[in-house]
């Protein structure tokens, strides 16, 4: 897996981090954000937030595509 | 004839006609039948996705969630982010098998990957038995928003044998392709009638969605955070619920096999960016979910709050509008629920099976007149045995995020073996089996199917190690 591989792989963690793992955190009402109660003002903003996460994701894949990086697990689908 | 009953019949029998033209354009074979030719760009496979995801559930259940149930509901948005992230990391890969080897389906891939044709019939028979719920469903659901929004003008009965027939046609003829087309239409009505309603009703009975909300916390102080009304329904059970979901959503077989129909793993990385804009109007609706809750209290069944609310707020003819757009939503899930299930049965349980000299031409002809027969069977359910798959729903997505597992570890882990596979989804199906069906979901506060796929997960890993060779 190579350096691009791997921070696009950080990435696509954020939404599991805070639309899983924070819930307990965020579990309340106030403050009220743009009209909405905190708890679905901070489900919306990271659900919004995802396709821009994703879109670096997939930046930093393309631009470490033509390094060539350490060989390891991968392409285990060629055996 | 009412100006509602028009709109609903015109928006049926049109979608239908597209769909039927969207296939006559090609020579049709296998390929293009079940993955359209694998030729669909970011813009077709974003409308199909939406037109598979969108079902008669995302319409009339997440409101009724929203209004029965209160904060659990927000594990819909939630989930299909989830969801769409994990498709970015695990899809392209799976592209570049199914592209490489001619797959069209989930189980051609667990056949190709663990070089077991009978692993294949067994994910095919488990993806079937998890489909057909949903077939029925949908049709259940379509009967009932017809007939709602038509003011008892069209029968239920009537509004699902029309619907019927005409959704059979297109799939018959154009396969695929037919549903990508009529999602067009699909997608255009939902959004329209979802923005104008969601925006609407909020604005019309409190001045803004802000004003509402804060009415209803006045209200029901305890609605909008976990657990809501629903005191099961903890915060935990939105952590396990949400996990099990997302990393479940793409292993439903119909939706797997949308890896095999995009153009290339750059239209899959593409389309797994944007799609989590569709859940916005996923908020719309539980926005009118909440206002049902403030206008029209006390209903018996909080899955029509949706069209309660509509009827009561809006002119007929935009109900009509709203019920076509309804009627429309259940009928592109299920022709491709059918599509899937009638291939699944032809290619991987009748092929794999029993007749492995079979040719295409002969599946294609099988999995046609499957189509009408798993129609006719889901229509039987629904007039007369509404109630027999109920059960079955409870464990659909239990039962599909099964190949989790099997589907990660087979693309990524070179260490599984095809024994650790069958004994870890074996195991996980079971055990989400014995939990729903005895009463234990949720368990200690998680989600029955949760814990099913964790100890799947260690079977396979721990099976794997010992058995590799």
């Amino acid at each position: 897996m190579n350096e691009g591989k791997r921070l696009a792989l950080l990435f696509g963690s954020i939404p599991f981090l805070t639309l899983v793992f924070a819930l307990p955190f965020v579990n309340r009402v106030e403050p009220i954000i743009a009209g909405l109660p905190f708890i679905l003002f901070w489900i919306v903003f990271w659900v919004f937030l995802t396709p821009f996460i994703l879109m670096t994701a997939y930046q930093l894949e393309k631009k470490n595509d033509n390094q060539p990086g350490p060989k390891d697990k991968e392409g285990a689908q060629d055996s | 004839m009412s100006p509602a009953l028009l709109i609903i019949l015109l928006t049926i029998v049109i979608s239908a006609a597209l769909g039927v033209y969207a296939g006559s354009r090609v020579k049709m074979n296998l390929e293009n039948w079940t993955v359209g030719g694998r030729r669909f760009g970011v813009i077709i496979m974003w409308l199909l996705m939406a037109g598979e995801i969108y079902t008669t559930f995302t319409f009339l259940g997440a409101s009724g969630w929203a209004y029965s149930r209160g904060a659990p509901t927000f594990y819909i948005l939630i989930y299909g982010t989830l969801a769409y992230t994990v498709s970015f990391y695990i899809l392209p890969a799976v592209w570049k098998i199914g592209q490489r080897y001619g797959l069209h389906t989930q189980p051609d891939f667990f056949i190709h990957r663990y070089q077991s044709r009978w692993l294949g019939v067994l994910v095919a028979t488990i993806g079937v038995l998890c489909i057909l719920p949903y077939l029925q469903l949908q049709l259940t659901g379509l009967g009932l928003i017809v007939e709602v929004a038509s003011e008892g003008a069209i029968a239920s009965k009537t509004a699902i044998l029309i619907s019927f027939v005409l959704t059979c046609l297109f799939v018959y003829t154009s396969g695929l392709r037919g549903t990508a087309w009529v999602s067009i239409i699909k997608d255009i009505m939902m959004i329209l009638a979802v923005g104008i309603v969601g925006l609407g009703v909020p604005y019309i009975y409190f001045g803004g969605y802000g004003k509402m909300f804060r009415a209803l916390l006045e209200k029901h102080p305890g609605h909008l955070t976990f657990p809501g009304a629903s005191p099961n329904m903890d915060t935990l059970w939105v952590m396990s619920t949400v996990l099990l979901t997302g990393l479940g959503f793409y292993m439903w077989p119909h939706v797997f096999s949308s890896a095999f129909s995009a153009k290339s793993a750059e239209t899959i990385k593409r389309n797994a960016i944007i799609m989590p804009f569709y859940q916005i109007p996923i908020l719309l609706v539980l926005m009118v979910g909440f206002t049902a809750l403030l206008v029209i209290p006390g209903l018996k069944n909080g899955d029509m709050a949706f069209l309660e609310l509509v009827r009561v707020t809006y002119p007929s003819w935009f109900l009509g509008f709203v019920g076509a757009a309804g009627a429309v939503t259940a009928m592109v899930p299920s022709s491709v629920l059918v599509l899937f299930a009638a291939t699944l049965l032809a290619k991987n349980v009748y092929k794999a099976g029993f007749a492995p000299q079979a040719n295409e031409t002969l599946v294609l002809r099988l999995s046609r007149i499957l189509v009408l027969i798993i129609m006719i069977f889901a229509l039987i359910l629904a007039f007369y045995y509404p109630q027999a798959l109920v059960n079955l729903l409870l464990i659909g997505y239990n039962g599909v995020s099964q190949f989790f597992p099997g589907v990660v570890f087979g693309l990524f882990w070179k260490k599984v073996t095809r024994l650790a596979v069958i004994c870890g989804l074996l195991s996980g199906f079971g055990l989400a089996a014995i939990l729903v069906f005895s009463g234990h979901d949720p368990f200690l506060g998680l989600n029955a199917g949760f814990i099913a796929l964790l100890i799947n997960t260690l079977i396979t890993v721990i099976v794997s190690l010992i058995t590799r060779s």
